[in-house]
């Protein structure tokens, strides 16, 4: 992201917003603000001077507020930078190389914490990724604004926009030498889109530092789009690229466990799942008659008709049914999250039996994913998690 | 004409599975389509795949010829005899009423009865009486053998003592009251009476051309005493008016059988379901003081405990077992030795255990073939191996499971 933010200083001089977060901003200085100033540049004149007096007041009071800010930044990262070092002499690890994966470590190490949410654990990160990013000052100490489109109250979203239109111009006039010189497939190779999406609404606000609305944000990426498919599109392919990211690869579930041979030659593989806090670990042997068995007993250990036909659904699905032996075993509170695990962990392993059609239509069918549902959390003021206490007119 | 939709790739999956298969949401529809034929008759149902050519049936109708040949087969009990021998019960209730659906009693011939009616063929009646035990899990078939060699009994021309369901004596006692007979034993008055009743609707006939007498005399009170010599069916009319004295009644009913037996009189099979509840702690009869009176304080228990002795002879014992006999924290294993306790297997010890399964393959098909047959199972999908497989598994080939996953309700 930080090239991106490199991107949006384009073609943008007063742009200071992102780029000037660790320094103070430049542009304006503390010029004092009697009347007899000689060292003023800025010729004022008479009415001019009450405005910037009355402006001053809100901009002094907005600039101290933002200086404050700047050397709060400052000093944290200077605890964090401090903090670091006793940490890695604490570990016993040499400081200059303390990267921040060993001080998750080290924390987590010291501060053993039960919390279940990740984020309510004790953690010592970057200030960068604690507090909140501010833009910078915007407009300098007369009042006025640095960016040219900051009455447009998302400047750094209408710029990106602006830029799209100059890029898109640009990329037409190229079109119309080429075309004049008569060599229009030279350059046009395709822009290769494929395993890549837009980025989310959310990180786009996180970079632009301005909220955006839905439909501002399907607008960018409409022109984002019109952009991409211009002829010309892949020599502004690092500017495309920033605004992409890689989807969740498909290598994980092309990652097949490995097939091996147990004491009587047969081919296994186990797998163990979860679902609802319950855990599977079920091992699936080839050349088998079909026998189940869960925990010891056959499938009857599960009462009710759907947990027998959920056990059963994958290896029907796959049609190995008489051919392969099930041996599972499953802990944790609840039949519908033990079912579910084991059910998952039967899919995994029959990846390994069947081909990659077959494997695709499991994926496709919802056999190969983790379910990620868990019970929801009652809340106080309320008899269960969504459910409300009868509501009493008067 | 195939009037489905085509055989395609989706057509492999599972009807059941349409509401697990949402992102197949043009499938789902198909399969909705399917479900709303499926309550047409067999005819009009086009057959994928045929059915089986093995034959599922039998005609062999009388038991005592059912040999290793008839395994895996139904054969039918008329309505006539399912009357005369069931009405007081032995049918599982579920397989009754489905019995009544499918037009017909029909039980299947199993390897457990097969050997029982092969052993009972075989026996040397003049030896001690041999007590023959069936265990098994819950649901795998124990009553319906039973049932089975109640019929055999029947047509075999023994007398037929026949419990169909020892726990209803015990956990669900109408009236218990201080006996008459015994003084610290208990009297259960209607279930005497309706146990009474059973035993003439099955043996009426029987014991009318046998002309047993009674060898004792049996005071009731003052004015009611059965003289030496009197015909047992005036017992057991003095059992069924009487409901005081019908629990005596049936102690001196099977004393008499016993003795009547081992003179050569007459050849009594005794055929009790869930026999470990006579040993088991638990009954819904309380006294005043709030203790629990045990099945072993009841005077019936007494007298089929000393019909199962093996101080008599010239007759056979089948007994089964079962944990649902047993309150649930008594149902952990289904072995003889656990249900029976130490008392229970010291009195039936030496016994035959005689174990019943899950169905086999064959007998599992079969199973199926007379659903099908029968229309109890319509999706044309049941007659297909891939359909067959799934209900395999599904019910793990236990018979009471498969028995509800096809149940409509």
């Amino acid at each position: 992201m930080a090239a991106l933010r490199e991107v949006l200083n384009f073609n943008s001089k007063c742009f200071r917003g992102v780029r000037s977060y660790f320094c103070s901003s430049p542009a304006f200085q503390y010029s004092s603000l009697s009347p007899n100033n000689a060292s003023s540049n800025v010729q004022k004149l008479d009415f001019e001077e009450s405005d910037t007096k009355r402006m001053s007041k809100a901009m002094k009071s907005y600039m101290e507020r933002a200086k404050i800010h700047d050397n709060f930044i400052k000093e944290q990262l200077h605890q964090y930078n401090i903090g670091k070092r006793h940490l890695a002499n604490m570990m016993g690890k040499d400081p200059e190389f303390f990267t921040q994966h060993d001080v998750n470590e080290a924390i987590r190490y010291l501060f053993p914490s039960g919390l279940y949410d990740p984020r309510a654990r004790p953690m010592m990160k970057h200030p960068d990724e604690i507090y909140p990013k501010r833009k910078a000052a915007e407009f300098d100490m007369n009042g006025r604004p640095f960016h040219s489109l900051f009455y447009t109250s998302k400047p750094n979203y209408y710029n990106l926009l602006h830029d799209l239109a100059v890029k898109f111009k640009q990329l037409d006039n190229h079109e119309d030498k080429m075309i004049y010189r008569g060599i229009q497939d030279q350059q046009a190779s395709e822009l290769f889109l494929f395993g890549t999406d837009w980025v989310s609404k959310e990180s786009l606000e996180s970079v632009l530092l301005e909220s955006l609305t839905d439909s501002q944000y399907s607008n960018l990426i409409k022109t984002m789009e019109r952009f991409a498919q211009h002829r010309y599109a892949v020599r502004e392919k690092n500017f495309i690229m920033q605004f992409r990211h890689q989807l969740a690869a498909q290598t994980e579930i092309q990652k097949i466990p490995e097939l091996t041979r147990d004491e009587s030659n047969r081919p296994f593989t186990t797998f163990s799942a979860r679902r609802k806090r319950s855990n599977a670990f079920v091992k699936v042997i080839g050349e088998g008659t079909g026998l189940i068995s869960i925990n010891g007993e056959d499938i009857l250990y599960f009462k009710r008709k759907q947990d027998k036909e959920q056990i059963i659904f994958p290896l029907e699905f796959c049609n190995m049914l008489g051919k392969v032996d099930v041996v599972a075993t499953c802990e944790g509170v609840g039949m519908s999250g033990r079912v579910g695990s084991i059910r998952l962990a039967i899919a995994m392993c029959l990846r390994c039996f069947v081909d990659a059609e077959t494997i695709e239509r499991m994926r496709l069918a919802g056999l190969l994913s983790y379910d990620p549902r868990e019970r929801e959390r009652k809340k106080p003021g309320q008899p269960g998690a969504r459910e409300k206490f009868t509501w009493k007119k008067r | 004409m195939n009037i489905f939709c085509p055989l395609n790739k989706y057509n492999q999956l599972p009807v059941i599975f349409e509401l697990k298969m949402m992102r197949y949401s043009r499938t789902c529809n198909i399969f909705r389509v399917w479900r709303r034929f499926s309550s047409i008759s067999a005819e009009s149902v086009p057959v994928t795949e045929s059915i089986t050519n093995d034959i599922f049936r039998t005609n062999e109708s009388n038991p005592v010829n059912h040999r290793v040949e008839h395994n895996s087969r139904f054969y039918s009990i008329s309505e006539p005899v399912k009357k005369q021998l069931f009405a007081g019960g032995g049918l599982p209730k579920e397989y009754q009423s489905l019995s009544e659906t499918l037009n017909g009693l029909c039980i299947m011939v199993r390897k457990p009865a097969i050997e029982l009616i092969h052993y009972l063929n075989k026996t040397n009646f003049d030896a001690p009486v041999l007590r023959y035990v069936l265990y098994g899990k819950t649901g795998v078939g124990k009553s319906l053998s039973l049932a089975h060699i109640v019929h055999y009994g029947s047509s075999a021309g023994f007398v037929l003592v026949h419990v169909p369901w020892v726990p209803k004596w015990f956990q669900y006692v109408k009236v218990a009251t201080p006996s008459s007979v015994h003084a610290n034993k208990y009297d259960q008055p209607i279930e005497a009476v309706e146990w009474l009743k059973h035993f003439s609707t099955q043996n009426g006939h029987l014991l009318d051309k046998l002309e047993l007498k009674t060898s004792n005399t049996y005071t009731w009170s003052k004015r009611e005493v059965t003289a030496e010599g009197s015909p047992l069916s005036e017992l057991i009319d003095l059992g069924l008016n009487r409901a005081k004295y019908a629990t005596g009644c049936i102690v001196a009913l099977l004393d008499e059988l016993k003795k009547a037996a081992s003179s050569k009189q007459c050849r009594v099979l005794v055929v009790i379901d869930g026999f470990n509840s006579f040993f088991s702690r638990k009954s819904n009869v309380i006294r005043e003081d709030k203790s629990m009176v045990l099945p072993s304080d009841f005077l019936l228990t007494d007298a089929l405990l000393s019909l199962t002795r093996n101080d008599w002879n010239n007759g056979a014992v089948v007994v089964s077992v079962d944990p649902s006999a047993h309150p649930p924290e008594l149902r952990e294993s289904p072995l003889p030795r656990y249900l029976l306790g130490k008392t229970g297997f010291e009195h039936l010890d030496p016994f035959v255990p005689i174990e019943v399964q899950n169905y086999n393959d064959k007998e599992f098909r079969s199973q199926i073939d007379y659903y099908i047959e029968r229309n109890w199972l319509q999706q044309p999908k049941a007659r297909t191996d891939n359909g067959r497989a799934e209900l395999s598994f599904t019910s793990g080939k236990h018979p009471y499971s498969l028995m509800r996953l096809v149940a409509p309700y």
